[in-house]
This record gives structure tokens, C-alpha cells and sequence, in this order.
């Protein structure tokens, strides 16, 4: 058992959040044994705000880099999705390095990845609520397929889609994380559902006995009133809610969002959180039937 | 009558109060992840 986890680097200073990995070569993308030993890492020197990770079927892992327009200089990194082997080995490039755009092989802080059965690379375009607001599929060989989505609250439009995940189904969950809300497509952009209940969504998985699991890292008095910021579990086909791992020390007072922004599952059945404010990889164990 | 508009009064209550009071059967393990060499960990995104 091992879990992948983007971890950026130690930027104490204030307002580093966002663009970490600037003037670093350490290594983001990190390997965990099952006691939590980080044993392998790669792509130091490549990416300036990693994000989004995805590992494929041939173990293959998908890293994106959404850092702000604002903050990327000129250069060779940011506003693109890398696809790694296993042991670090470059294998593809999508997007203009250092150029946000709204081409058909551009990103503007692209925030998440994920594969079809098929191969289809899906890309969640992306981080920042004001940016393209769409998803872009390619296929296996990096060919522009097709886009959908514009800046909106209406069904297929988004504000900020901040991570993605495939269900068993092949429905593809869309955390659009500023309309406090996942949507539900089909692989073709056809729109299904759209779901309130898990709060306001940063991570989406789903675990290989029909369960969903979401990570609210930003529900508060303000942004999502009512909500709690956590990691909730219900049922992929349903949409029901069974479970609610809290925060703990969460307060509802602070909008800086202080909850796991991503949430993985090992075969065990432990939840791991990515926190970015509290800086680890969050495990729980489940303690009761 | 009057005893039902209590009762129900009072489930409905006690459902949007329960709203989002679901069990939690998971409990916290503290400082799994960490780096051998030294290294300190910084803010975690995808996992």
C-alpha cells in the first residue's frame, strides 16, 4: 500500500501560499509508504503551484500546476498537466508553459486531472473562479476532443472547478467548489445531476464498494453558510450521506478554509486527507462497523 | 390535536437540527506523513 500526495515545500514567509515552489527544486510529488514514510519523490524544478494528481491504471501519475496567472512569470513552468511513470520518468505535456490562455491546448491554472476507461485525459480548467471555467478532454495521445462549461451557476456552467473523479458508472464528478456544489456529466459533457448535500466540494473519490467520498475544506459563515468543513461519505449511485468526519478545531468564523482540500481511500478503508493549512496528510482509521 | 402539532413541532425540529449530524465511525491518526531526511512538510495538495 502506498499513497501519492502533492506536497509543497516549507514557504514560512507570508503570502507564499500559491506559489511555493517559485524559487525551490524540491521535489512535489511524493510517494508514501503505508507507516506514512515518505520513500520516493520526483518533479522537483517542474511545476511552481502543483495541485492536482491523479494515478492512472499503468500506475502512471498526472500532476497539474495551477498557479495564478498573476503569479506566473515568464519561464517554462505553470498552466500545464505533466504525466509521469511510476518512477518520475516525463512522458507528456499539455498546455503553453507559463502562458494562461483559452486555446484548445491552453489552461489557466488548471486545478485537477483524471482518466477515462478509455484513456481520455480530462482536465478541470480550472482553479481560479474568475478563469476559463471548463473542462477540456483530449484523448490518450494528448488530441483535443472536445470542451464544455463557461463561468456561471447555471446547470454545465462553473465557478471554480477545483478537483474531478469517475465514478464505476463512468459519470464524471466535478467539484465546482465556488457554486457549493458537484456536478455530475457523462464523458460527453452531458449534464445529469448536480448535488448540494456534500457541502462546498475541494476533493471528490470514490472507493471500490460504491462510496463517495468528499472533502469540504471551505464551508463557513460566509462562503457556505450552514455547512461544517469536513470529509463527507454517502452512497455514488444515491447521493446520500451516511457519514461526517468534522474538522476538528474547525471554526466557522474564519473564511481562509482550513479542511482537507483532497481525500484518497487505501484498500484498508483509511481516509487520507491533503491540508494545506496544516501542512500533512491526514489519516483516519475507521474505529467502528 | 394540540398534542400532535407539539410532536411534530418537535421532529421537525430535532430533523433541522440533525441535519448534518451524521455518525462518524473514523478517528484521527496524528502525524502519520513525514519525511526521513529531514525535510518538513509543507501544504499538502492532491492526494
Amino acid at each position: 500500500m502506498h499513497i501519492w500526495a502533492v506536497v509543497r515545500c516549507d514557504s514560512a514567509e507570508p503570502g507564499r501560499f500559491g506559489n511555493e515552489y517559485l524559487d525551490s527544486d524540491l521535489d512535489p510529488i511524493v510517494r508514501f509508504d503505508a507507516d506514512g514514510n515518505a520513500v520516493e519523490s520526483f518533479g522537483g524544478g517542474m511545476f511552481i503551484w502543483p495541485h492536482g494528481l491523479f494515478v492512472d491504471e499503468e500506475s502512471n501519475v498526472w500532476v497539474t500546476d495551477a498557479v495564478n496567472p498573476a503569479r506566473t512569470p515568464e519561464g517554462s513552468r505553470g498552466h500545464q498537466v505533466i504525466k509521469f511513470s511510476s518512477t518520475g520518468e516525463e512522458l507528456m505535456r499539455l498546455g503553453i508553459p507559463g502562458k494562461a490562455g483559452k486555446g484548445d491546448y491552453q489552461f489557466n491554472s488548471p486545478a485537477d486531472v483524471v482518466i477515462g476507461d478509455n484513456g481520455n485525459i480530462f482536465i478541470a480548467d480550472g482553479h481560479n473562479p474568475d478563469g476559463n471555467n471548463r473542462v477540456m478532454v483530449y484523448n490518450k495521445d494528448g488530441e483535443f476532443l472536445r470542451t464544455w462549461g463557461q463561468t456561471g451557476y447555471a446547470p454545465g456552467e462553473f465557478h471554480a472547478l477545483h478537483a474531478m473523479a469517475i465514478d464505476k458508472k463512468g459519470r464524471l464528478f466535478i467539484a465546482d467548489r465556488f457554486n457549493n456544489r458537484l456536478q455530475i456529466f457523462d464523458q460527453d459533457g452531458t449534464f445529469i445531476a448536480q448535488w448540494t448535500q456534500f457541502g462546498r466540494p475541494s476533493g471528490v473519490f470514490f472507493d471500490d464498494h460504491g462510496n463517495i467520498y468528499v472533502s469540504d475544506s471551505e464551508s463557513d459563515n460566509v462562503q457556505n453558510p450552514g455547512y461544517e468543513m469536513g470529509i463527507r461519505i454517502g452512497e455514488a449511485e444515491t447521493g446520500w450521506v451516511n457519514y461526517f468526519i468534522m474538522l476538528p478545531n474547525g471554526d466557522p468564523r474564519s473564511t481562509r478554509g482550513n479542511g482537507a482540500e483532497f481525500v484518497t481511500v487505501d484498500a484498508a478503508g483509511n481516509v487520507y486527507g491533503g491540508e494545506p493549512f496544516s501542512r500533512k496528510v491526514q489519516k483516519y482509521v475507521r474505529v467502528r462497523p | 390535536m394540540r398534542f400532535i402539532v407539539v410532536l411534530l413541532s418537535f421532529v421537525l425540529s430535532n430533523l433541522i437540527l440533525s441535519g448534518q449530524t451524521y455518525p462518524n465511525p473514523y478517528r484521527a491518526v496524528d502525524t502519520w506523513s513525514k519525511f526521513p531526511d529531514g525535510r518538513k512538510m509543507g501544504a499538502v495538495g492532491d492526494v
